[in-house]
Protein backbone atom coordinates (compact mmCIF):
# COMPACT_ATOMS: atom_id res chain seq x y z
CA UNK A 1 0.00 0.00 0.00
CA UNK A 2 1.44 3.11 -0.42
CA UNK A 3 1.57 6.72 1.41
CA UNK A 4 -1.15 7.90 -1.07
CA UNK A 5 -3.85 6.09 0.05
CA UNK A 6 -3.47 7.30 3.73
CA UNK A 7 -6.32 7.33 5.72
CA UNK A 8 -7.92 11.10 6.45
CA UNK A 9 -7.66 9.80 9.82
CA UNK A 10 -3.88 9.02 9.32
CA UNK A 11 -2.86 12.70 7.82
CA UNK A 12 -5.71 14.26 10.51
CA UNK A 13 -3.22 12.76 13.16
CA UNK A 14 0.17 13.82 10.96
CA UNK A 15 -1.21 17.55 11.13
CA UNK A 16 -1.80 17.40 15.27
CA UNK A 17 1.55 16.24 15.27
CA UNK A 18 3.06 19.13 13.48
CA UNK A 19 1.24 21.58 15.22
CA UNK A 20 2.49 20.45 17.98
CA UNK A 21 5.94 20.39 17.28
CA UNK A 22 5.29 24.10 15.98
CA UNK A 23 3.95 25.08 19.50
CA UNK A 24 6.96 22.98 20.75
CA UNK A 25 9.41 24.88 18.55
CA UNK A 26 7.64 28.24 19.18
CA UNK A 27 7.81 27.99 22.97
CA UNK A 28 11.92 27.40 22.77
CA UNK A 29 11.64 30.53 20.70
CA UNK A 30 10.33 32.72 23.38
CA UNK A 31 12.33 30.59 26.09
CA UNK A 32 15.00 31.30 24.03
CA UNK A 33 14.54 35.02 23.36
CA UNK A 34 13.57 35.43 27.53
CA UNK A 35 17.41 33.93 27.84
CA UNK A 36 18.58 36.28 25.30
CA UNK A 37 16.71 39.38 27.07
CA UNK A 38 18.46 37.78 30.79
CA UNK A 39 21.80 37.24 29.09
CA UNK A 40 21.54 41.26 27.99
CA UNK A 41 20.22 42.44 31.45
CA UNK A 42 23.36 40.41 32.95
CA UNK A 43 25.87 41.81 30.46
CA UNK A 44 24.83 45.09 31.02
CA UNK A 45 25.00 44.39 34.74
CA UNK A 46 28.29 43.06 34.58
CA UNK A 47 29.30 46.24 32.12
CA UNK A 48 28.67 48.50 35.03
CA UNK A 49 30.20 46.73 37.22
CA UNK A 50 33.53 46.31 35.34
CA UNK A 51 33.17 50.21 34.91
CA UNK A 52 32.22 50.78 38.69
CA UNK A 53 35.26 48.68 39.51
CA UNK A 54 38.10 50.52 36.88
CA UNK A 55 36.50 53.66 38.36
CA UNK A 56 36.71 53.10 41.86
CA UNK A 57 40.28 51.80 41.27
CA UNK A 58 41.27 54.93 39.77
CA UNK A 59 39.82 57.05 42.96
CA UNK A 60 41.66 55.00 44.90
CA UNK A 61 44.80 55.39 43.16
CA UNK A 62 44.33 58.97 43.06
CA UNK A 63 43.08 59.76 46.56
CA UNK A 64 46.07 58.05 47.78
CA UNK A 65 48.59 60.21 45.90
CA UNK A 66 46.63 62.97 47.53
CA UNK A 67 46.93 61.24 51.11
CA UNK A 68 51.02 60.84 50.13
CA UNK A 69 51.32 64.37 49.01
CA UNK A 70 49.34 65.69 52.05
CA UNK A 71 51.74 63.80 54.23
CA UNK A 72 54.43 65.57 52.31
CA UNK A 73 53.61 68.40 53.04
CA UNK A 74 52.82 67.99 56.38
CA UNK A 75 56.09 67.00 56.95
CA UNK A 76 58.02 69.62 55.65
CA UNK A 77 55.46 72.28 57.74
CA UNK A 78 56.50 70.44 60.81
CA UNK A 79 60.24 70.47 59.77
CA UNK A 80 59.83 74.13 59.07
CA UNK A 81 58.03 74.71 62.60
CA UNK A 82 60.68 72.72 64.60
CA UNK A 83 63.55 74.59 62.91
CA UNK A 84 62.20 78.09 62.83
CA UNK A 85 61.33 77.74 67.13
CA UNK A 86 65.11 76.53 67.26
CA UNK A 87 66.49 79.48 65.41
CA UNK A 88 63.62 82.03 66.87
CA UNK A 89 64.72 80.34 70.35
CA UNK A 90 68.42 81.08 69.98
CA UNK A 91 67.54 84.66 68.62
CA UNK A 92 65.70 85.32 71.64
CA UNK A 93 68.62 83.61 74.61
CA UNK A 94 71.40 85.79 73.11
CA UNK A 95 70.16 89.09 73.62
CA UNK A 96 68.62 87.66 77.31
CA UNK A 97 71.61 86.58 78.43
CA UNK A 98 73.75 90.39 77.35
CA UNK A 99 70.92 92.33 79.10
CA UNK A 100 71.01 89.89 82.23
CA UNK A 101 74.51 90.24 82.28
CA UNK A 102 74.71 94.12 82.37
CA UNK A 103 71.89 94.22 84.85
CA UNK A 104 73.47 91.71 87.14
CA UNK A 105 76.95 93.83 86.60
CA UNK A 106 75.24 96.62 87.87
CA UNK A 107 73.71 95.19 90.69
CA UNK A 108 76.61 93.95 91.86
CA UNK A 109 78.31 97.22 91.83
CA UNK A 110 80.61 96.61 89.77
CA UNK A 111 79.61 100.19 87.54
CA UNK A 112 79.41 102.01 90.94
CA UNK A 113 76.92 102.14 93.87
CA UNK A 114 73.41 101.99 93.08
CA UNK A 115 70.52 103.46 94.95
CA UNK A 116 67.86 101.41 96.64
CA UNK A 117 65.56 102.17 94.89
CA UNK A 118 67.64 101.33 91.28
CA UNK A 119 68.32 98.43 92.98
CA UNK A 120 64.88 97.71 93.86
CA UNK A 121 63.88 98.86 90.00
CA UNK A 122 66.84 96.65 88.28
CA UNK A 123 65.83 93.46 90.19
CA UNK A 124 62.68 93.85 89.10
CA UNK A 125 64.26 93.48 85.79
CA UNK A 126 66.17 90.80 86.64
CA UNK A 127 63.45 88.55 87.93
CA UNK A 128 61.41 89.26 84.15
CA UNK A 129 64.52 88.63 82.32
CA UNK A 130 65.03 85.44 83.95
CA UNK A 131 61.60 84.51 83.50
CA UNK A 132 61.92 85.21 79.71
CA UNK A 133 65.06 82.52 79.79
CA UNK A 134 63.02 80.16 81.16
CA UNK A 135 59.94 80.32 78.74
CA UNK A 136 62.08 80.33 76.04
CA UNK A 137 64.35 77.36 77.40
CA UNK A 138 60.90 75.80 78.00
CA UNK A 139 59.22 76.25 74.41
CA UNK A 140 62.90 75.02 73.06
CA UNK A 141 62.87 72.29 75.30
CA UNK A 142 59.21 71.25 74.06
CA UNK A 143 59.55 71.73 70.47
CA UNK A 144 63.08 69.19 70.94
CA UNK A 145 60.75 66.83 72.70
CA UNK A 146 57.90 67.10 69.96
CA UNK A 147 60.55 66.38 66.99
CA UNK A 148 61.91 63.36 69.20
CA UNK A 149 65.38 65.09 69.13
CA UNK A 150 65.99 65.47 73.45
CA UNK A 151 68.76 63.11 73.69
CA UNK A 152 68.87 61.42 77.14
CA UNK A 153 72.35 60.06 78.53
CA UNK A 154 71.48 57.88 80.80
CA UNK A 155 73.98 56.59 83.89
CA UNK A 156 73.45 55.42 86.91
CA UNK A 157 72.19 58.12 89.33
CA UNK A 158 71.43 58.30 93.27
CA UNK A 159 67.65 60.19 93.60
CA UNK A 160 67.68 60.98 96.72
CA UNK A 161 71.49 62.90 96.50
CA UNK A 162 70.22 64.47 93.05
CA UNK A 163 66.59 65.47 95.13
CA UNK A 164 68.50 67.26 97.99
CA UNK A 165 70.59 69.27 95.66
CA UNK A 166 67.66 70.80 93.71
CA UNK A 167 66.17 71.03 97.60
CA UNK A 168 69.00 73.03 98.76
CA UNK A 169 68.86 75.62 95.94
CA UNK A 170 64.94 76.33 97.04
CA UNK A 171 65.73 76.72 100.71
CA UNK A 172 66.38 80.37 100.25
CA UNK A 173 63.11 80.90 98.13
CA UNK A 174 61.00 78.88 100.79
CA UNK A 175 62.16 80.31 103.91
CA UNK A 176 61.09 83.98 102.51
CA UNK A 177 57.61 82.48 101.54
CA UNK A 178 57.39 81.31 105.50
CA UNK A 179 57.13 77.41 104.13
CA UNK A 180 58.56 74.24 105.61
CA UNK A 181 60.75 71.73 103.65
CA UNK A 182 60.15 68.22 104.20
CA UNK A 183 62.37 65.56 103.38
CA UNK A 184 61.40 61.87 103.55
CA UNK A 185 63.81 59.92 102.04
CA UNK A 186 64.49 56.27 102.11
CA UNK A 187 67.12 54.77 104.21
CA UNK A 188 69.97 54.08 101.64
CA UNK A 189 70.58 55.59 97.97
CA UNK A 190 67.89 55.31 95.46
CA UNK A 191 70.20 54.17 91.93
CA UNK A 192 68.05 54.59 89.31
CA UNK A 193 69.24 54.58 85.11
CA UNK A 194 68.66 57.95 84.09
CA UNK A 195 69.54 61.27 82.35
CA UNK A 196 70.49 63.73 85.14
CA UNK A 197 69.91 66.90 83.92
CA UNK A 198 66.42 66.31 82.96
CA UNK A 199 65.55 64.61 86.13
CA UNK A 200 66.50 67.63 88.13
CA UNK A 201 64.74 69.54 86.09
CA UNK A 202 61.68 67.01 86.67
CA UNK A 203 62.30 68.19 90.51
CA UNK A 204 62.88 71.85 89.98
CA UNK A 205 59.39 72.10 88.05
CA UNK A 206 57.09 70.11 89.96
CA UNK A 207 58.88 72.25 93.07
CA UNK A 208 58.23 75.52 91.33
CA UNK A 209 54.76 74.33 90.86
CA UNK A 210 54.14 73.57 94.50
CA UNK A 211 55.61 76.81 95.37
CA UNK A 212 53.52 79.05 93.03
CA UNK A 213 50.36 77.89 94.64
CA UNK A 214 51.20 77.23 98.27
CA UNK A 215 50.42 79.97 100.62
CA UNK A 216 51.11 78.32 104.29
CA UNK A 217 52.63 74.94 105.42
CA UNK A 218 55.05 73.09 104.04
CA UNK A 219 56.07 70.73 100.72
CA UNK A 220 57.48 67.59 101.00
CA UNK A 221 59.38 65.66 98.55
CA UNK A 222 59.99 62.10 98.93
CA UNK A 223 61.62 59.21 97.16
CA UNK A 224 61.40 55.72 97.95
CA UNK A 225 63.18 52.35 96.53
CA UNK A 226 60.31 49.92 95.48
CA UNK A 227 61.06 46.68 93.96
CA UNK A 228 60.65 47.57 90.48
CA UNK A 229 61.34 51.22 90.23
CA UNK A 230 62.43 54.49 92.03
CA UNK A 231 59.02 56.71 93.53
CA UNK A 232 59.31 60.30 93.80
CA UNK A 233 56.27 62.16 95.65
CA UNK A 234 56.26 66.22 95.60
CA UNK A 235 53.16 67.03 97.82
CA UNK A 236 52.13 70.24 99.09
CA UNK A 237 49.39 72.27 101.32
CA UNK A 238 48.39 74.58 98.75
CA UNK A 239 45.08 74.87 97.30
CA UNK A 240 45.04 72.09 95.28
CA UNK A 241 43.18 71.35 91.94
CA UNK A 242 39.55 70.65 90.95
CA UNK A 243 38.61 67.40 89.73
CA UNK A 244 37.63 69.00 86.48
CA UNK A 245 40.56 70.43 86.17
CA UNK A 246 42.75 67.61 87.32
CA UNK A 247 42.52 66.51 83.00
CA UNK A 248 44.09 69.15 81.89
CA UNK A 249 47.21 69.58 84.41
CA UNK A 250 50.13 68.11 81.77
CA UNK A 251 48.53 70.43 78.97
CA UNK A 252 50.53 73.22 77.12
CA UNK A 253 49.89 76.50 78.79
CA UNK A 254 48.07 75.50 80.96
CA UNK A 255 47.03 77.75 83.85
CA UNK A 256 44.69 77.22 86.44
CA UNK A 257 43.21 79.05 88.99
CA UNK A 258 43.95 82.54 89.66
CA UNK A 259 47.58 83.29 88.37
CA UNK A 260 47.24 86.38 88.69
CA UNK A 261 48.11 86.28 92.81
CA UNK A 262 50.54 83.52 92.26
CA UNK A 263 54.05 84.69 93.72
CA UNK A 264 55.95 83.91 90.59
CA UNK A 265 54.12 83.60 86.65
CA UNK A 266 55.02 80.66 85.08
CA UNK A 267 55.28 79.55 81.49
CA UNK A 268 52.41 77.00 81.69
CA UNK A 269 54.56 74.57 80.32
CA UNK A 270 56.74 72.82 83.53
CA UNK A 271 54.38 70.07 83.95
CA UNK A 272 54.09 68.97 80.48
CA UNK A 273 58.05 69.28 80.33
CA UNK A 274 58.42 67.22 83.41
CA UNK A 275 55.84 64.33 82.05
CA UNK A 276 57.55 64.28 78.25
CA UNK A 277 60.97 63.36 80.27
CA UNK A 278 58.99 61.31 82.81
CA UNK A 279 57.33 59.58 79.83
CA UNK A 280 60.76 59.31 77.96
CA UNK A 281 62.21 57.62 80.46
CA UNK A 282 59.66 54.96 80.57
CA UNK A 283 57.70 56.30 83.68
CA UNK A 284 54.56 57.31 85.08
CA UNK A 285 53.74 60.27 86.61
CA UNK A 286 50.04 61.17 88.13
CA UNK A 287 48.56 63.99 90.58
CA UNK A 288 46.01 63.80 93.18
CA UNK A 289 44.63 66.33 94.81
CA UNK A 290 42.18 68.10 97.40
CA UNK A 291 41.12 71.44 96.75
CA UNK A 292 41.97 73.80 99.19
CA UNK A 293 43.48 70.95 101.22
CA UNK A 294 46.73 70.25 98.86
CA UNK A 295 48.33 68.31 96.05
CA UNK A 296 50.76 65.09 95.68
CA UNK A 297 52.53 65.13 92.69
CA UNK A 298 53.84 61.28 92.01
CA UNK A 299 56.46 59.88 89.21
CA UNK A 300 58.31 56.73 88.69
CA UNK A 301 61.89 56.10 87.40
CA UNK A 302 63.87 53.09 86.35
CA UNK A 303 66.33 51.18 88.57
CA UNK A 304 69.46 50.69 87.36
CA UNK A 305 69.92 46.95 87.17
CA UNK A 306 73.38 45.25 86.72
CA UNK A 307 73.06 44.70 83.36
CA UNK A 308 71.86 48.29 82.34
CA UNK A 309 74.15 48.94 79.42
CA UNK A 310 74.96 52.94 77.94
CA UNK A 311 73.11 53.33 75.30
CA UNK A 312 73.60 51.51 71.86
CA UNK A 313 76.09 49.16 73.54
CA UNK A 314 76.14 45.44 73.95
CA UNK A 315 79.46 43.83 75.84
CA UNK A 316 78.97 40.39 75.57
CA UNK A 317 79.90 37.76 78.74
CA UNK A 318 79.07 40.92 81.26
CA UNK B 1 33.56 77.23 26.21
CA UNK B 2 30.32 78.86 27.15
CA UNK B 3 29.36 75.60 29.14
CA UNK B 4 27.44 76.41 32.34
CA UNK B 5 28.35 74.38 35.36
CA UNK B 6 27.21 73.70 38.63
CA UNK B 7 29.25 72.99 41.47
CA UNK B 8 27.51 71.25 44.74
CA UNK B 9 29.96 71.00 47.84
CA UNK B 10 29.93 71.74 51.57
CA UNK B 11 33.82 72.73 51.79
CA UNK B 12 33.55 76.27 51.21
CA UNK B 13 37.68 75.96 50.54
CA UNK B 14 36.89 72.66 48.00
CA UNK B 15 34.82 74.91 46.09
CA UNK B 16 37.18 77.79 45.81
CA UNK B 17 40.16 75.74 44.41
CA UNK B 18 38.09 73.32 42.14
CA UNK B 19 36.25 77.34 40.80
CA UNK B 20 39.96 78.19 39.89
CA UNK B 21 41.09 75.29 38.56
CA UNK B 22 37.33 75.41 36.14
CA UNK B 23 38.12 78.65 34.99
CA UNK B 24 41.67 78.09 34.59
CA UNK B 25 40.57 75.53 32.22
CA UNK B 26 38.24 77.94 30.27
CA UNK B 27 34.98 77.22 31.90
CA UNK B 28 33.72 80.47 33.36
CA UNK B 29 30.33 80.21 33.89
CA UNK B 30 30.24 78.41 37.24
CA UNK B 31 27.59 78.32 39.87
CA UNK B 32 27.34 76.52 43.03
CA UNK B 33 25.72 75.81 45.60
CA UNK B 34 26.14 74.02 49.15
CA UNK B 35 23.98 71.74 50.01
CA UNK B 36 21.33 69.10 48.53
CA UNK B 37 18.67 71.48 48.56
CA UNK B 38 20.13 74.30 47.01
CA UNK B 39 21.73 72.06 44.50
CA UNK B 40 18.65 70.88 43.35
CA UNK B 41 16.69 74.19 43.29
CA UNK B 42 19.97 75.71 41.02
CA UNK B 43 19.69 73.10 38.72
CA UNK B 44 16.29 73.61 37.69
CA UNK B 45 17.50 77.79 38.09
CA UNK B 46 20.42 77.71 35.94
CA UNK B 47 19.66 74.67 33.91
CA UNK B 48 23.55 74.09 33.53
CA UNK B 49 24.86 71.52 31.18
CA UNK B 50 27.08 69.98 34.01
CA UNK B 51 26.28 69.19 37.21
CA UNK B 52 29.58 68.06 39.36
CA UNK B 53 28.28 66.63 43.15
CA UNK B 54 30.71 66.12 46.28
CA UNK B 55 29.62 62.64 47.64
CA UNK B 56 29.13 63.80 51.15
CA UNK B 57 26.97 66.60 51.94
CA UNK B 58 25.19 67.24 55.05
CA UNK B 59 22.32 65.68 55.55
CA UNK B 60 21.99 63.90 51.91
CA UNK B 61 24.57 62.75 49.46
CA UNK B 62 25.39 63.43 45.50
CA UNK B 63 23.90 59.41 45.19
CA UNK B 64 20.33 61.39 46.16
CA UNK B 65 20.63 64.43 44.36
CA UNK B 66 21.77 62.72 41.35
CA UNK B 67 18.92 60.41 41.66
CA UNK B 68 16.16 63.21 42.40
CA UNK B 69 17.57 65.31 39.03
CA UNK B 70 17.29 62.57 36.46
CA UNK B 71 14.14 61.40 38.33
CA UNK B 72 12.66 64.76 37.55
CA UNK B 73 14.58 65.94 34.17
CA UNK B 74 15.74 63.80 31.93
CA UNK B 75 17.72 61.10 31.74
CA UNK B 76 20.58 62.40 29.50
CA UNK B 77 21.16 66.11 30.27
CA UNK B 78 22.67 67.71 32.41
CA UNK B 79 25.65 65.52 32.48
CA UNK B 80 26.55 64.63 35.89
CA UNK B 81 29.47 63.98 37.55
CA UNK B 82 29.79 62.29 41.16
CA UNK B 83 33.28 63.18 42.79
CA UNK B 84 34.91 61.43 46.50
CA UNK B 85 37.29 63.28 48.80
CA UNK B 86 37.17 60.20 50.76
CA UNK B 87 38.64 56.63 50.45
CA UNK B 88 35.78 55.36 52.52
CA UNK B 89 33.16 56.47 50.37
CA UNK B 90 34.10 55.27 47.02
CA UNK B 91 31.27 53.47 45.28
CA UNK B 92 31.27 54.11 41.17
CA UNK B 93 28.69 51.16 40.29
CA UNK B 94 26.37 52.86 41.97
CA UNK B 95 27.46 56.12 41.07
CA UNK B 96 26.21 54.41 37.83
CA UNK B 97 22.98 52.98 38.83
CA UNK B 98 21.65 56.32 40.30
CA UNK B 99 22.26 57.77 36.51
CA UNK B 100 25.76 59.56 37.08
CA UNK B 101 27.54 60.33 33.67
CA UNK B 102 30.95 59.56 35.34
CA UNK B 103 32.95 59.31 38.86
CA UNK B 104 36.02 60.75 39.93
CA UNK B 105 38.35 61.38 42.96
CA UNK B 106 38.41 65.27 44.54
CA UNK B 107 42.25 65.84 44.10
CA UNK B 108 44.14 69.17 45.18
CA UNK B 109 44.95 69.41 41.70
CA UNK B 110 41.60 69.12 39.76
CA UNK B 111 43.21 66.75 37.31
CA UNK B 112 40.85 63.91 37.15
CA UNK B 113 37.80 66.22 36.93
CA UNK B 114 38.78 67.92 34.25
CA UNK B 115 39.70 65.05 32.69
CA UNK B 116 36.24 63.37 33.00
CA UNK B 117 34.65 67.12 31.88
CA UNK B 118 36.23 66.91 28.82
CA UNK B 119 35.04 63.62 28.13
CA UNK B 120 31.20 65.27 28.85
CA UNK B 121 30.84 68.42 27.36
Amino acid sequence: MEDKDKTKEELIEEIKVIKARLANLQDLENKYKSAELGLKKAKEELEIEAWGHAKTNEAIKYLYKELDKKNKELQTLDKLKTDFINIASHELRTPLTIIREGISQVLDGIHGQITPEQREFLSICLEDVDRLKRVVSDILDISKIEAGRFKLIKEQVDIVSLAKVVIASFYPKVKSMGLEMRENFCKQAAIAYVDKDSIIRVFINLISNALKFTDKGYIEISVRDKPTDIECSISDTGRGISEEDIPQVFGKFEQFGNTEMAKEKGTGLGLSIAKSIIELHQGDIWVKSILNKGTKFTFTLPKYIEKDMPEGEDIPGV
Amino acid sequence: MGKKILLVDDNSVDLLIIKRHLSHAGYNEIVSASGADEGIKKAELERPDLIILDTLLPGSSGFEICQTIREKYNQTNPKIIIMTGSVDAVDAVKARKVGADDYCAKTSDSVPLLEAIKKLI
